[in-house]
């Protein structure tokens, strides 16, 4: 990424996903390959997070979405990663969709300031705004995850959320100890990277929720 | 210019700067998350095909995603949009002999669970997804085996099956690909050419609930007719089929048409193999390409699509329109349409009577 100041603006520009935006539209099967493992899965639970988990439903806003992001690729600058743009796609898809039922369930506000932390797992508490942050959390973790190598992304369960010991996890995939030990090393960095990326299509969407948020009626 | 971000690479090194608490908080942010809930793996499937047909009909300018709301000229506008079209693209060479390839998109089946691949489309034509949840299909996605399709009013359709068959599926069908040779039509009509099926691949067959359609070299329409007595009409233009159902088995030729009806009964009659009836699966085939093909080449698969047969005036007209190279495209006009625009155009007439094409040199006027 290049960062250039013109009159205290800063411009950013996603350098690598336009170039792979490029790659693809001159149909190296190697970028699409490499775009299919990052951006796929995640747009799927993007769309099915804010579709109140319906998979049908799902999976038509994100063809549709698909369809029309890649057929208008030319105009991809790298303003945003290519996932946030999906994401942002799919966010007007689905906006369309429940304006053509005319049945918009409910919309969330999520302010600038209303940010995740970290320790949000013990923070338990019924208030919707903060139901809400824990939930689109999840729905970023589990969005990052799916832009992995999908060895990764296992590992990192394993590791993380089922309490496997190392030695399970290497016997699993058939490693040593150590060359597990530099998976799991090697997974936590390719996660960073694309935490990132979910932050931003996230909560780019996260502005104007259109996902089934029942105000303390659950 | 394009420095490498390391944020949004792949970052396959590993990170020597993490620290112990750097892995704390990013392993009790998974474990808050919890296990992933699965993501249908055919919804991944489907996700990859739209987005490749979607990058196909992006990178093949000619054969781009619009055209699927091409609509067919009507013979009072096709004539002056004909001369236009001839007129205005074709340049010709009496040179070489080009590869005749009608608009046939990606014909790529590099999966063998790959049934078809969608040529052209005409208004709707969508494939099942879910019980009751029905998308949009592209030129050059890849049908998988076991899809149902169907076409909204007005709509048509040409696939290419993997067995190398072509099929038209008329407006208001519903169809399943069974397989990359079998097809189950339950409402509307398709229209099959097997001539360009592969040496020992499967022989296409049409399963009805009234029978199935074998063929011996081929072109044929299938038609599911509702009614009082729901019947399937099978109409023979080259070669023929076999009906076969109920333990017995009707055969019909070229120029013949065979119904079944839902009680049994068998009727048939004679059926020209060109003319109205026939029409619809050309608007389904699209436009014809002509650009490097000999005009012989052309008027060759203009026979094929109309079921004219072509007559040249002696043999040194059609040696000439062997010769003749065209270059350019003729738009969205049928094969029918395309014809009486290319043959003034290369120095030719052509003159249709009952449904033979003569073709001589153009008179001076």
């Amino acid at each position: 990424m290049s960062e250039n100041r013109a009159g205290g603006t800063v411009v950013t520009v996603y350098f690598e996903d336009r170039a792979l935006a490029a790659r693809m539209r001159s149909g190296d099967e190697a970028a699409f390959a490499m775009f299919a493992e990052r951006c796929i899965g995640p747009l799927y639970r993007f769309a099915s997070s804010r579709l109140g988990g319906d998979p049908e439903l799902a999976l038509e806003i994100a063809q549709t979405t698909m369809t029309k992001a890649l057929s208008n690729l030319a105009s991809y600058r790298g303003e945003a990663a290519l996932l946030t743009w999906l994401c942002s796609c799919c966010r007007n898809e689905i906006r369309m969709h429940f304006r053509r039922k005319q049945s918009a369930p409910d919309e969330v506000e999520l302010t600038e300031d209303l940010k995740p932390s970290a320790g949000f797992e013990g923070a338990a508490t019924d208030d919707a705004e903060a139901d809400l942050l824990r939930k689109e959390e999840a729905l970023q973790v589990h969005m990052a995850l799916d832009g992995l190598p999908e060895h990764y992304a296992r590992a990192l369960e394993w590791k993380y959320v089922e309490r496997l010991p190392v030695a399970e996890i290497a016997a699993r995939l058939g490693l040593q100890l150590k060359a597990a030990e530099s998976l799991l090393s090697r997974a936590r960095a390719s996660f960073r990277g694309s935490y990132d990326k979910t932050t931003a299509a996230v909560h780019i969407a996260a502005r104007s929720v259109l996902g089934k948020v029942d105000h303390g009626r659950t | 210019m394009d420095e490498h971000d390391p944020r949004f690479g792949a970052l396959p090194n590993e990170d020597e700067n993490e620290t112990a608490a750097d892995e704390e908080v990013l392993g009790a942010q998974i474990a808050a998350a919890g296990l992933r809930p699965p993501i249908p793996p055919e919804a991944l499937a489907a996700l990859a095909a739209t987005a490749r047909a979607a990058l196909r009909a992006q990178g093949a300018p000619e054969k781009p995603i619009e055209n699927a709301a091409r609509t067919p000229r009507t013979s009072h506008g096709w004539r002056r949009a004909a001369v236009f079209a001839a007129s205005a693209a074709l340049l010709l060479a009496a040179l070489g002999f080009g590869w005749f390839t009608f608009k046939s998109g990606p014909s790529s089946f590099q999966s063998g669970s790959v049934a078809a691949v969608v040529e052209q489309t005409t208004g709707r034509l969508e494939m099942e997804i879910g019980k009751g949840y029905w998308r949009q299909v592209v030129v050059g996605e890849r049908l998988p085996k076991g899809v149902r399709l169907r076409t909204e009013s007005g709509a048509l359709a040409a696939l290419r099956m993997a067995g190398g068959a072509t099929v038209r599926v008329d407006a208001l069908s519903r169809v399943q690909l069974l397989s990359a040779g079998a097809l189950r039509l339950d409402r509307g009509a398709l229209y099959a050419d097997t001539g360009f099926e592969q040496p020992g691949g499967p022989a296409l067959e049409v399963r009805t609930a009234f029978g199935t359609v074998r063929h011996v070299g081929t072109q044929f329409e299938v038609r599911w007719i509702d009614g009082g007595r729901p019947t399937v009409r099978v109409r023979v233009r080259e070669g023929s089929v076999a009906v076969e159902g109920g333990g017995r088995s009707y055969r019909a030729a070229a120029g013949e048409e065979i119904s079944v009806r839902s009680d049994g009964e068998v009727a048939r009659a004679q059926v020209p193999g060109y003319g109205a009836g026939w029409e619809w699966m050309m608007d389904a085939a699209g436009g014809l390409e002509i650009e490097g093909q000999t005009l012989g080449q052309v008027l060759d698969r203009v026979q094929r699509e109309t079921g004219w047969r072509v007559r040249f005036a002696d043999s040194g007209v059609e040696a000439a329109a062997r010769r003749i190279v065209l270059h350019g495209g003729v738009g969205a006009l049928r094969p029918d349409q395309a014809a009486f625009a290319i043959l003034p155009s290369a120095g030719f007439e052509g003159e249709l009577e009952g449904g033979v094409l003569v073709v001589r040199v153009k008179t001076p006027s």
